[in-house]
């Protein structure tokens, strides 16, 4: 008799946690990110001629003012164009050299790859600030700072640590067996990157080139220190509205700017590549 | 048309591990050889050897009267079927197994034609497009099959293809690889440290231990006449007793062993020697008449246990030197346990073994 009780009580309570759980997750998740983009949303749109404040709960007038504003007299388009243009770069450059270091680390079992493998980290760990000073310095010392060159060098170098590491487990869950049996069945070497080490690595590469192309879409330290001023990118234009001529509603909308193709990249790949594909990257073959 | 494999001299060592000392045999065309060991005895070392993938330290392999010593993996005319059986997961069933004539340029008709010919012949038509891991595992241990034997290999190797199946489906496929090699007449080297599909599958059979060839033989001999310690243990269950020769002459030797006196056949044996005997438990037959006979072993114990197997009886008989027997005869015998029991061993039966 008690015992079913107590047996009824703990099947109540997991009733209630398995409601609980997802819906506790979900409202997290709104607060901390369907909340602040609404709000952006909301100042992006209000007009400067209606002042959004204490006490109304949402703009009284809403205007695309701020938008055309930004998109007429700033060099926000420019700025996409750049931002686009270097994350691109910067993606084929993590690629080049991701691929042979990965292999050489994941694969290869070079000695003292374990140790190699940590300091590929480091740039991860980095304050992007004091790395950006002395990296600048660097640069402009080698006369590149100011040019895509130097903003895809430094893109690059913090963007890599993604790339890598994603690339090295996948190499290391290759087995050889897979490796063996091609060269068996007679392939050379470029038959075996193409048909074998290309398609298993495929996931990692796509779900690796993700990270690096959004970590070099956000990235400001750096591209300010070595790009400003001639190269501007979407993160710099809206530090400037950050600074001291705070400007809330052209922030948001320049923010948004920033958020949109980011959003878009991940849903249009979570719906081209199958989860399997995230999984895959993340070591389990 | 078959290929012979020479393996001559070979040593591998790993860091400080000696995988391979001095391993040389030779396997005629069209002879299925196991390589049989318990794990780490070298064997699938020696596989990967001959197939390329590890380079010896010492000594030759020889396909036919050509070395392959400097020969790359991908231009040694090799297939291998592996333990975890290596399908491409990102390929079907079809580009699997067309693999190997795709890299040896044939052309697209025959190709066709021959995938087809091997999906027939292991059984696999309709499952062109599926891939491998929308196949149950004696369906891709087929294609690992078909993908191997469609290059018409020199010499076909197998690394412990069966150890992934059922013990019902592994008893059926093994029948299947013999019957496929044998109509194909390829010179095979199959690797396993399952001592029955060694016995049930080879024409020679190589036993290994501790990176040495320990016995070459026919499956009979080598359970009949096994010729170490090691290789009787190994291959079956066997009754190993040490003895010492007391009298050697003519065709029979008398032999004193922890289980009494026996008679056994002289292989040159001389007086004094030590030797070891194996008796094979189903060698040991109860003996329920009264006469002896002048020629037989006639030995008694007390029955400890007796075991029922299903297709036979085992029984555990200690003797009165405390030496334990393991017996195993007809199922239907009638034998209590805690009763003595009188045995005969024949003479011809008791295999001698030096040390």
């Amino acid at each position: 008799m008690n015992g079913q009780l107590i047996k009824s009580q703990k099947k109540l309570t997991r009733r209630l946690l398995e409601l609980l759980l997802p819906f506790g997750l979900l409202s997290i998740i709104m607060v901390w990110i369907g909340l602040p983009i609404l709000y952006a949303l909301l100042w992006s749109l209000v007009n400067p001629e209606y002042p959004w404040s204490y006490p109304d709960l949402f703009p009284t007038n809403l205007s695309l003012f701020q938008w055309e504003y930004v998109f007429k007299y700033t060099t926000i388009v420019k700025s996409i164009g750049n931002s686009f243009f270097l994350a691109f770069l910067t993606t084929i450059a993590c690629f080049m050299l991701a691929l042979p270091t990965a292999y050489a680390l994941g694969k290869r079992k070079l000695k003292g790859s374990e140790f190699f493998k940590i300091i590929i980290l480091l740039p991860m760990v980095f304050p992007g600030m004091a790395m950006g000073l002395f990296l600048g310095r660097m640069l402009h010392v080698m006369g590149v700072s100011g040019t895509y060159w130097g903003v895809v060098i430094v893109h690059t170098l913090v963007a890599l640590p993604y790339m890598l590491r994603i690339l090295i487990v996948n190499f290391e869950s290759m087995p050889q067996d897979l490796i063996d049996a091609a060269s068996n069945l007679g392939a050379g070497n470029w038959v075996k990157f193409t048909e074998i080490y290309f398609p298993m690595i495929l996931p990692g590469l796509v779900a690796g080139a993700m990270f690096t192309f959004i970590t070099s879409m956000e990235e400001f330290n750096l591209t300010f220190i070595v790009g400003a001023p001639d190269i501007t990118t979407i993160p710099t234009v809206l530090y400037s509205y950050l600074g001291e001529n705070f400007l809330r509603t052209r922030a948001s909308v320049v923010s948004l700017i920033l958020l949109i193709p980011n959003l878009l990249f991940l849903i249009v790949a979570e719906r081209k590549i199958k989860t399997e594909y995230m999984g895959a990257a993340l070591g389990k073959m | 048309m078959a290929t012979r494999l020479i393996v001559n001299g070979i040593d591998k060592a790993f860091d400080d591990f000696q995988a391979l000392s001095n391993v040389s045999f030779t396997i005629e065309p069209g002879q299925f050889v196991t390589l049989l060991g318990p794990s780490g005895c070298g064997k699938t070392t020696l596989l990967r050897v001959i197939a390329g993938f590890l380079e010896p330290d010492q000594g030759e392999i020889f396909f036919g009267d050509q070395v392959m010593n400097e020969v790359p993996p991908n231009k040694r005319n090799t297939a291998m079927c592996f333990q975890s059986y290596a399908l491409f997961p990102h390929k079907t069933v079809y580009e699997n197994i067309n693999f190997g004539l795709r890299m040896r340029k044939i052309k697209v008709e025959e190709q066709e034609k021959r995938v087809r010919e091997v999906m027939e012949m292991v059984d696999l038509v309709g499952l062109e497009h599926r891939k491998p891991y929308e196949l149950s595992g004696g369906q891709q241990q087929r294609v690992a099959l078909a993908r191997a034997i469609i290059v018409r290999p020199e010499i076909l190797l197998f690394d412990e293809p069966l150890s992934n199946l059922d013990a019902k489906l592994r008893e059926k496929v093994r029948v299947d690889i013999r019957n496929i090699q044998r109509s194909l007449g390829i010179t095979t080297v199959y690797v396993t440290h399952d001592q029955a599909e060694a016995l049930a599958i080879s024409d020679v059979v190589i036993a290994m231990n501790k990176g040495k060839i320990v016995q070459k033989s026919d499956p009979k001999t080598i359970y009949n006449h096994p010729s170490t310690k090691f290789v009787a243990d190994f291959i079956g269950s066997a009754n190993i007793i040490s003895g010492t020769c007391l009298e050697a002459a003519g065709s029979t030797a008398v032999v004193n062993t922890s289980l009494g006196i026996l008679q056994v056949q002289n292989t040159g044996l001389i007086q004094g020697d030590t030797i070891f005997l194996c008796i094979r438990p189903e060698d040991i037959v109860p003996d329920v008449s009264e006469n002896v006979l002048p020629d037989q072993n006639v030995l008694t114990g007390e029955v400890l246990n007796a075991v029922y197997m299903g297709s036979s009886l085992d029984l555990f008989i200690r003797m009165d030197t405390q030496h334990i027997v393991r017996a195993s005869v007809a199922k239907d015998t009638w034998v209590s346990e805690g009763s003595q029991i009188r045995f005969i061993v024949h003479p011809d039966k008791i295999c001698i073994m030096k040390g």
